[in-house]
Order: structure tokens, then C-alpha cells, then sequence
């Protein structure tokens, strides 16, 4: 770069950053637009890290990336990004890229860097679809899809059509059930709607944030930006850090309170009790809106496979109505006294966030993330937080909430909205409810009652990885995540226990961009596009549907997801027919030319269509098939459905205006976004007006109405204190509780492949107090074992405190595949939400 | 703007970028928001660091820049200042790599 065009770039990076900090602080920045002085073409993006969500602008030229940038009309983001944003582009461009389909002859070479030779596509497609047709006619059953929450709406939802209509299975699952299932279960348990009720918008006004278990600082260092500017704006707001451990997050808190790891459901139950007991409770916000319930409990652990069917395990979800007394009853339990003798923290420090709660005027903010949802108690600590705040009636008002982060950029726009979970059909549907089923075979156009093949619900993740390592599954394909990596109980899973060898004995499919411990024990990869070399949409955490848009080719002879999918769905469906017409043609001939075997299409042209069918399960008014079952005109079922609750907007808005959060309405011929749900008040401001006046009900008490909510009233369940799974003892005395740092994201597998980057990048070590360290004789940067009764790992323990743990307490990353610590975390999940819990696993820990 | 904190500070470092003329840079944007009371602390112990400036603050947000010879330098610097006492976040705003053979 000549000085003068350096000096140019260094001008436009700073000018852009000033205007940054005007849009950040809500202003309009002098100048007006915000982009400018490259040469090159510029697309809008998405980050493809966390679900943040922050927009990105890339600038291309010459087909290649040259430049990114914050992109200041992202309302997620305002044109931030975290430092990760550095290396997004370089991510493309890793040296082993993988450019062509790759087929192992020999599964003995399983778990090696061997046995993967190059082939063509036309020869590694029959292949897949050969062994698919074999076992699916064999039995459905032993066939499996595990997804993920990073595979962008339109290619998630061609797969659960895919698998759900064409295959007619539910052993489809994503990695979201590793991430957010717990707060799923919760949000239909409690709402019946699996959605946030709020946005980011609350992080600018609240005057009071809790964070519980979520190290936001690092997870989701954007919002935390925007927590923290909300801090520092000069306001008197406070920040607790209610955590099993120090970390960069607690740095900042006003006040941190390190709890006993399962001990946070005793403290939110003890601020829950404190709110009744006082009196403090918003009483006409309960009448109105609140019903009480308490639920099945003694739930022992899935220390079992047979755990889902047991006695015990066939009760999880149940609950039964009880009156405010019953409910105030069994939560009398939880004083401040019990609450702090079971969690370490003290009385004083959680009547402290409880007074918050009960000032009527304080706007609470509550935010957590896999620390709560990575727990054996997931979906009841889910609950519990919702408790304080429906109690208090901080909820659905600008400023105040429960609001769960989501891990993956589109754990909720695909995961969850389109609904690719074994119990799950698009929009929230389930396979269980008739209604649902025949709403979806309008939509697909599939003959009455086609769809009731698949009522019960398929297996979840970690049944699925069961099964398979008892050799249960003949088929698994994989896309967009990293099993092998992130899986817990990995002892088991990739066989190393050989009591477990199923993973050799199963046909593996994976896609992927890079070789990763996945494809070690691939039978086939496939070589994909990634990120932006594709066009894709993401759902953020707050509801936010964002496009992005493609902008470079993908390398060599990778490709779109989607085709592989439907070139794989092509030949298995051959010969089968739906309703007497060809399946295939009948489930997706809309995209696919026959002919040519490719799209029907331009790139764009696809992806707009694959939209707009979905877009019906949110706007039945396209389809009068649909509309008539969610009208229920015939009578034959129980309610209307109202789908029109989740409403999406054209594709076309969405290019427009770079991201909306749903749903989002047509008023006046204008498309506008919804920040608060179930909140009166003007559309254009944000509200939830157009919903609440179609089925909702105005004038009730804080102007809200949870118009989707059975009864229109969301459900305070009661769920007590139980405790982890194991308990540090004299064999493992130690609790081990994994996450994640800010340099890299999920099982690096991305980040990790490129070579140069590797150095800017921390080595995975183990967190441990210096008196554990002292004691056992270890000192910083000793190689150490580390065992659970679940299986071993050696690492390096570190004294630095990245992360500072208590005593008896130690912490490690699981980005490096190198030191795959899931060998040694348990499998044990939520018997409710099935999400494991990745947290407190016991452990010893020896020198080396 | 604000930029008194930043006048004291560039008057104690030497601004050095680490390569001039022809050679390649990667030329980066960044936010810094940063403890109250440890301000100029902070500023001074970014700007100390090789290749970052900063240039003056707005809306309580410090604007940074980084010089670097590579994406993964540049990573490597914006890694160590979000390790920098004081500094509660630290967030890009852009990132110029022109220059870079990403490997295409
Ligand atoms: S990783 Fe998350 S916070 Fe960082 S830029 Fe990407 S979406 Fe934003």
C-alpha cells in the first residue's frame, strides 16, 4: 500500500469509527451515510460467530474480500463488531479448504487423519444416496440428520422438508439441543411461543442487569458493549454477576456472587418468595395475566439410556393448575437464610437483587445463556428466572425482561423457527398435534393425514449418539456443526470405550469446509460453500431475520448445502410418489429443473422462492388451504392456531432494510418490526400493536396482553432446588465446567485451520484456584490429567486467572481439538429439554 | 470530540507505525469503552502498544487504530488490548486487509 492510499484507508477507518460511536449512542453521524472510500463492490452480511448477529459490510473486489465493516443499519449491532470480525474473511481462505468430495473405503481408518481419497461428485452422491435408500427402507428408525443452529433459514428448512415430508422421519435434531434447548422447552412452557419477549433495545434502558452463569463479556462481547455503554451513559445502573466463577465478565459487575454450581434455582426461587412474602408482588399484573402451576418433581438423572422411557422419565413434563396460595406455599421454603447456606452466597447479597425486583419503578434486566441451559435442571432454571419476573411484572416494558441469549447465529431463526428439532415441525408447530400436522400438509400441499406417519416425535442428540454407539444407526449425516468435538461423553461416542464401536459400524455423511475430528470419521464429505460465498439468512437472539448476501464463489468443487440435499433427495425419492405424483417433483419442483438435474434458477432467485413457501407457515392468508386451518373454520379442532403471530415480511424487506424483527406487519403498505412483544402501544414505535389488536385484548394491567399464551396467560410453574447430577467426592473432588473465550467460537474448527492465526490464539488450558494447585502440587503451565467417571484428558493447568474458579472448582475451554475435553464431560441432560449438561461434571485431577 | 485525554498521551508516546512506504498493512477500526477514573491510564498503555493510535473519543467511546503487517498481527494486537486492564470493551468497527494475500 503507497502512503497515500494508507493515509486514505487509516482516514476512512477512523472517520468510520467516529460515526460508529454516533450510531452506538443513538444519534445520526454528520456526514449521514457511514460506508464509503473502497473500490470495490460492497454485500451485506452477517457475522457467521454468535448470536449476537451483528451486520457486517463486505466489500469485495476482484473476487476476493478486501475489507469489512460494522454495518451501522444493523439495529443488532449498530456497527459494531467484536474483535472476531478480524479474521471472518481470512476464515475462507484457510490452506485446506476442502474443494472436492472425499469417500473412505476403509472405516477401520476411522478417527484418523487417513482414508479419505478424492472422488466426484457424481460417484459420492450415489454413494449417500445408495446406503440412505438401503436403510431408510430398512428401517426409518436407524436413519439420522443432525443439523445446526449455523445453517441459514432456507437450507434448514429444504432439510426438515426433506427429511420430515420426503423420508417421512423425525430423527432429525441440531446442535441448538447441545446450546438452547432448555430455554426452548421453557419459553413454550411458559409462553407457549418460543420467542424472547423483548429485544436488544432493553440493554439501552435497563437500569438494573443481571447476568446469570453467562460470561457476556466474552460470548456475546457486542451486547456486552452495549450493557456496558448503558453502565457507563452516567444513569445509576447496576450490573450483578451471579456466577459459579470469575470471569472477564464479573471484571465490571457492580457486585459478583460466585454460587454453588445447580444453587442459582435455590436463589431465584429465594427472590421469588421474598417478592410474596413482602408483598411486593405487581398484584394486578398477576390477575390479569398470570396462572399458576406446579410440575412433576424427583426427577433423579439420565444417568441411563433408558432414562426417557422410565417411570420417572414419562412424567417430566407434567404439570398441574394450582392457586397463587399453593404456589406461594411450596416457594415459602426458599427464605433468603436456606437459599444462601445451599448457594455460599449471602442473605444480604440476594435480598439486594431481590429489593430491585420489588422496586416497582426499576427496570430489571435478566440475561443467561448456557449456563443455565447447560444444566440438569435447564428447563426449571429457565422457568425460575421467568418467575421473578412475572411475579414482579418486569416483562414485556422497554428496559425490563428475561432475556435468553442464544449461542449460534441462528439457533433461532433456523433451529428453532424453522424448526429443525425431532418433535418439530416449521413455526413452532409440533408433530404430535394434528392440527399442526394438516396446517403443514397445506402448506407442502400433501394429502390429508400424509403427515401422521411422523406423529410421534424421533429421537433428540444425545439418543441419537446413543444409539448410534451401540450400533443402533446404519445412516447419519451431519452438516454445519462438529460432533466429534462437541459432543459430551466423546469416550463413548467416538468409541474409544469399546464397549461403544457403533460410530465404525455407522455410514457417515458429514459437510463440511474444512477436515475437521468429523470427518475423521466421515464415510463421506461433502465440500460446501461457507459463510458469504453463498446468500443465507440468519435469526438472531432478539428475533431478527437477516439476509446475507453472496459474494464471493465458494473454492474449487464445494457447494451450496442446499444442492447436496436435494441432488441426495432426488435419487432416494426415485420411484416414490406422493398422493400419486412424483415425490421429489411434489416437494420440490418449485427449485429444481428435471433437465438440467440443477436450480430452477438464479442463486437469489432460489433462495427468494424457498422464502416465500416458508413464509407461509407465518402468513396463512397466502394460502387459503392454510388459512382454513388456522381459522379452524371446520370446527374440527380446539382454537384457531394464529400464525400470524410470528409473521415474516417479503424477502425482498428484508434485503432492504438489513434485518427486521419478527413479527413483523404490513401497515399503511410499510413493512414494520416488532421490539416488544405483547406490549400495546404503536407498531411504529416497536409494539405489538397489530398482534394485540387481532387476537389480543387492550386496557389489561401494564398494557400488556399474551395473546399467545394458553388462556392468555403464561404459567409461573413452581420448581424447586434439586441438585446436579454428581457431587464432588473423594474420588473426583473437583467439579469441571467448560465453556468458551472470546478469541474463538464453538469447536474451532474454523478458526483453528488457519495456521498463522493459531498463534494469535490461546492455548486451551485449565483454569484452577492456586490453593487446588498448591495443594496437589501443581503449578501454572503443568501438564495435568484430568478424569471424570466419564473418561480422561490431559491439559495444562493455568494460574492466570483468564477465568478465576473457586476452589474445588476448574474451567476449560473446548475449542482445540487437540485437547478434546468432552472425552471426560458427562452426557447427563435435562430430563425436560434433553440439552446436556456440560458444567459440572466431577473430576480428579493429577500431575502428569 | 475529546480529545484532551489523547493530546497528553501522544505527547508522552512516539507514534511509530511498524512499516512504511510500499509494504503491506492492515489498516483497523475499533471502540474502546473503558473503566471511569483509568482513562489516561489506558489510552496510554493502548497507544504504547506497536501500531495502535488513539485518536480521540466520542460519546464515551475511545476510537482506536491498529497497523499491522498481517490480519493475524492485527488480531493478535486488538487480542492483547481487550486483555488490557481497564478496558471493558473493545469493538472493530473496520478492517482494511487489501493488501493481504488471504490465500485466495
Ligand atoms: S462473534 Fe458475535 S459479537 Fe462478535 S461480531 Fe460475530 S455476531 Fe458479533
Amino acid at each position: 500500500m503507497d502512503l497515500s492510499r494508507r493515509t486514505f484507508v487509516k482516514a476512512t477507518a477512523v472517520s468510520l469509527a467516529f460515526g460508529t460511536a454516533a450510531v452506538a449512542a443513538g444519534c445520526t453521524p454528520e456526514g449521514g451515510g457511514l460506508f464509503g472510500g473502497g473500490n470495490g463492490t460492497t454485500y451485506k452480511a452477517v457475522c457467521r460467530y454468535c448470536g449476537t448477529g451483528c451486520g457486517i459490510l463486505c466489500e469485495v473486489e476482484d473476487g476476493r474480500l478486501v475489507s469489512v465493516t460494522g454495518d451501522p443499519d444493523n439495529e443488532s449491532s449498530r456497527g459494531l463488531n467484536c474483535i472476531k470480525g478480524i479474521h471472518l474473511a481470512k476464515l475462507l481462505y484457510g490452506a485446506d479448504r476442502l474443494t472436492t468430495p472425499l469417500i473412505r473405503d476403509n472405516p477401520q481408518t476411522k478417527g484418523t487423519n487417513d482414508g479419505l481419497r478424492e472422488a466426484t461428485w457424481e460417484e459420492a452422491l450415489d454413494l449417500v444416496a445408495g446406503k440412505l435408500k438401503t436403510a431408510w427402507k430398512a428401517d426409518k428408525k436407524r436413519i439420522a440428520f443432525w443439523g445446526s443452529g449455523q445453517q441459514p433459514i432456507t437450507e434448514g428448512y429444504v432439510l426438515s422438508k426433506f427429511w420430515k415430508a420426503g423420508l417421512l422421519c423425525n430423527n432429525i435434531d441440531p446442535n441448538a439441543r447441545l446450546c438452547m434447548a432448555s430455554a426452548v422447552v421453557a419459553f413454550m412452557n411458559v409462553f407457549q411461543t418460543d420467542e424472547p419477549p423483548g429485544s436488544y433495545k432493553d440493554l439501552d434502558q435497563a437500569d438494573v442487569f443481571i447476568t446469570w452463569g453467562a460470561n457476556m463479556a466474552e460470548a456475546h462481547p457486542v451486547l456486552y458493549s452495549r450493557l456496558s455503554s448503558r453502565k457507563l451513559s452516567g444513569a445509576d445502573v447496576k450490573h450483578y454477576d451471579l456466577t459459579t466463577l470469575i470471569t472477564s465478565t464479573s471484571k465490571d459487575a457492580d457486585k459478583v456472587m460466585v454460587f454453588r454450581p445447580g444453587s442459582d434455582l435455590a436463589i431465584a426461587n429465594a427472590i421469588s418468595n421474598y417478592l410474596i412474602v413482602n408483598n411486593k408482588c405487581d398484584t394486578a399484573f398477576i390477575a390479569d395475566h398470570i396462572q399458576f402451576k406446579t410440575g412433576a418433581e424427583n426427577l433423579g438423572n439420565a444417568y441411563e439410556d433408558g432414562y426417557d422411557a422410565s417411570d420417572v422419565g414419562k412424567t417430566v413434563n407434567d404439570v398441574a393448575p394450582a392457586t397463587f396460595e399453593e404456589f406461594a406455599a411450596r416457594m415459602s421454603e426458599y427464605t433468603l437464610e436456606y437459599a444462601a447456606q445451599l448457594s455460599g452466597v449471602s442473605a444480604a447479597d440476594i435480598q439486594e437483587i431481590a429489593e430491585h425486583f420489588a422496586n416497582p419503578n426499576t427496570k430489571v434486566m435478566s440475561l443467561w445463556t448456557m449456563g443455565v441451559n447447560q444444566h440438569n435442571r435447564g428447563t426449571w432454571m429457565n422457568h425460575n428466572i421467568y418467575n421473578m419476573h412475572l411475579l414482579s411484572g418486569k416483562i414485556c416494558k422497554p428496559g425490563c425482561g428475561p432475556f435468553s441469549l442464544t449461542g449460534q447465529p441462528t439457533a433461532c431463526g433456523t433451529a428453532r423457527e424453522v424448526g429443525l428439532f425431532a418433535h418439530r415441525l416449521p413455526a413452532d408447530l409440533l408433530v404430535a398435534t394434528p392440527q399442526h400436522r394438516r396446517y403443514t400438509e397445506a402448506i407442502w400441499d400433501l394429502p390429508g393425514g400424509y403427515l401422521d406417519a411422523i406423529e410421534a416425535p424421533g429421537f433428540h442428540t444425545i439418543k441419537i449418539f446413543r444409539e448410534m454407539s451401540k450400533g443402533n444407526m446404519d445412516f447419519l449425516w451431519t452438516s454445519t456443526n462438529n460432533w466429534a468435538a462437541t459432543l459430551p461423553n466423546l469416550t463413548r461416542f467416538l468409541g474409544i470405550d469399546p464397549k461403544y464401536d457403533g460410530v465404525f459400524k455407522t455410514f457417515i455423511v458429514v459437510n463440511e469446509v474444512y477436515p475437521t475430528k468429523s470427518t475423521q470419521y466421515a464415510d463421506v464429505v461433502f465440500p460446501v460453500a461457507m459463510w458469504v460465498e453463498r446468500e443465507g439468512q440468519y435469526g438472531n437472539a432478539e428475533r431478527r431475520t437477516t439476509i446475507f448476501e453472496k459474494a464471493v464463489d465458494p473454492p474449487g468443487e464445494a457447494k451450496w448445502d442446499v444442492w447436496t440435499y436435494l441432488q441426495v433427495a432426488r435419487r432416494v425419492l426415485e420411484g416414490e410418489t406422493i398422493g400419486g405424483a412424483d415425490a421429489f417433483d411434489q416437494l420440490f419442483g418449485f427449485i429444481w429443473n428435471r433437465e438440467t438435474d440443477d436450480f430452477d434458477g438464479e442463486h437469489r432467485e432460489i433462495n427468494r422462492r424457498l422464502f416465500e413457501e416458508y413464509r407461509i407457515f407465518s402468513n396463512p392468508q397466502l394460502k387459503q388451504a392454510a388459512q382454513d386451518i388456522n381459522m379452524d373454520v371446520t370446527g374440527e379442532f380446539e382454537a384457531k392456531l394464529k400464525m400470524e403471530n410470528k409473521q415474516l415480511a417479503p424477502y425482498d424487506e428484508y434485503l432492504d432494510k438489513n434485518g427486521l424483527t419478527w413479527p413483523v406487519r404490513e401497515v399503511d403498505g410499510k413493512w414494520l418490526q416488532t421490539s416488544w412483544r405483547f406490549a400495546n402501544g404503536s407498531q411504529a414505535d416497536g409494539f405489538d400493536e397489530v398482534g394485540i389488536a387481532q387476537y389480543g385484548e387492550a386496557g389489561l394491567a401494564g398494557n400488556v396482553s399474551f395473546y399467545k399464551s394458553a388462556k392468555g396467560k403464561p404459567s409461573a410453574v413452581f420448581r424447586p432446588y434439586e441438585p446436579p447430577a454428581f457431587e464432588p467426592n473423594e474420588e473426583y473432588p473437583f467439579w469441571f465446567c467448560t465453556g468458551r473465550l472470546l478469541e474463538h467460537w464453538h469447536s474451532g474448527s474454523m478458526t483453528q485451520r488457519i495456521p498463522e492465526l493459531q498463534r494469535a490464539l490461546p492455548e486451551m488450558l485449565l483454569d484452577m484456584n492456586e490453593e487446588d494447585c498448591k495443594r496437589l502440587g501443581i503449578k501454572d503451565g503443568d501438564l495435568v490429567r484430568v478424569t471424570s467417571p466419564y473418561g480422561s484428558v490431559e491439559i495444562k493447568a493455568s494460574t492466570a486467572k483468564r477465568t478465576a474458579p473457586p476452589e474445588g472448582l476448574c474451567f476449560a475451554a473446548f475449542h482445540q481439538e487437540s485437547v478434546l475435553i468432552n472425552l471426560a464431560v458427562q452426557d447427563i441432560y435435562c430430563p425436560l429439554s434433553k440439552e446436556p449438561d456440560y458444567k459440572k461434571t466431577i473430576v480428579r485431577i493429577e500431575k502428569v | 470530540m475529546n480529545t484532551g485525554i489523547i493530546e497528553s498521551v501522544r505527547e508522552a508516546t512516539t507514534d511509530t507505525p511498524n512499516s512504511a512506504g510500499d509494504a503491506p498493512v492492515v489498516i483497523s477500526s475499533y471502540l474502546a469503552l473503558l473503566r471511569k477514573g483509568c482513562e489516561e491510564e489506558v489510552v496510554a498503555s493502548m497507544a504504547a502498544l506497536e501500531g495502535v493510535e488513539v485518536h480521540g473519543s466520542e460519546h464515551g467511546q475511545y476510537v482506536v487504530t491498529i497497523e499491522a503487517d498481517s490480519v493475524d498481527e492485527t488480531f493478535e494486537r486488538a487480542t492483547k488490548i481487550t486483555r488490557l486492564e481497564g478496558v471493558t470493551t473493545f469493538s472493530l468497527v473496520h478492517c482494511n486487509f487489501e493488501d493481504e494475500d488471504l490465500g485466495a
